[in-house]
């Protein structure tokens, strides 16, 4: 008889846990610089933004705060170790990429882009940490 | 270095576009910055194509020396709905064609590798009752 015996189980949920908060802390960073970079008139664009991952949503339902303003409804929720960064604010839209008589006002293009490097660094942290190599490695091997 | 990397790489795009006589069939050479610009109440001059800088992150040493900048560039036409199949999508195609694998340089920048698309940009607007066409991408470029 012959007994096979290693940790691979503790590794790999040891790296889906750090991979789904890093996935979920970098997602409401990007919320938040979204929010700090969005116009303001009556603050509904801004307030609007919300993060919806696998088991949760900080999305609340607005009032519109005067005519034409809409919201569209929450989304579904994103598979594991996913999140979606939403703009709720039926004018986001025009405000990230413009409109034919006014410029556009990114929030969550450089928000994503500021996250974009430390969230690699950290993803390959974590990975390094469980000593299996990078994510590329990983995946190489698995 | 310039300090304006990412404005300038758009000015390269945009020399490239205007120069282009097939892409001046479809929209001349109305290529604007941020927004068209138009006389007060008067309508926009459809169509017409709008460059912009989504987004710029420096690359820089520890030393402080800054080799380039990672950049985010808006590319898109603007136009009337009823006028999408027959000048829009041709236009925004030989935009494409014309920026997508490209690099260039003035005396101002040079843009290292090449323009890659990362993103579709195809959304509309009503103006005045008028559905109002976008038609574009964002493309990433290294400026330095």
């Amino acid at each position: 008889m012959e007994l096979e015996f290693n940790h691979f189980d503790e590794v790999f949920a040891g790296i889906d846990q750090q991979v789904n908060q890093l996935v979920r802390k970098t997602a409401f960073d990007i919320e938040g610089s979204a929010k700090q970079e969005s116009r303001v008139r009556y603050g509904f664009m801004r307030n609007a933004w919300y993060v919806r991952t696998e088991d949760s949503s900080d999305y609340t339902s607005l009032s519109a705060p005067a005519p034409g303003y809409r919201e569209f409804p929450e989304i579904a929720a994103p598979g594991h170790n996913e999140a979606l960064i939403v703009g709720g604010a039926a004018h986001t839209v025009y405000n990230e990429y413009g409109t034919s008589k006014m410029g556009a006002q990114p929030m969550l293009t450089p928000a994503v882009e500021r996250a974009r490097q430390p969230f690699l660094t950290a993803l390959e942290a974590a990975s390094n940490g469980a000593g299996v190599g990078t994510i590329a490695e990983f995946a190489l091997i698995g | 270095m310039a300090g304006t990397e990412a404005t300038d790489a758009l000015t390269v795009y945009f020399t490239l576009l205007k120069a282009d006589t097939t892409l001046q069939a479809f929209i001349g050479q109305k290529w604007y910055k941020d927004v068209a610009q138009t006389a007060p109440g008067s309508s926009p001059p459809w169509p017409f194509g709008i460059g912009q800088v989504q987004a710029a992150t420096d690359i820089q040493f520890l030393s402080a020396r800054r080799v380039g900048a990672d950049t985010l560039l808006m590319l898109k036409v603007i136009g009337l709905d009823g006028d999408f199949t027959a000048t829009l999508r041709p236009a925004y195609r030989r935009v494409d064609a014309l920026v997508q694998g490209t690099s260039g340089s003035s005396s101002d920048v040079l843009i290292i590798g090449k323009a890659v698309r990362e993103q579709l940009l195809d959304y509309s607007e009503i103006v005045n009752g008028q559905v109002i066409r976008h038609l574009g991408g964002v493309y990433r470029v290294l400026a330095q």
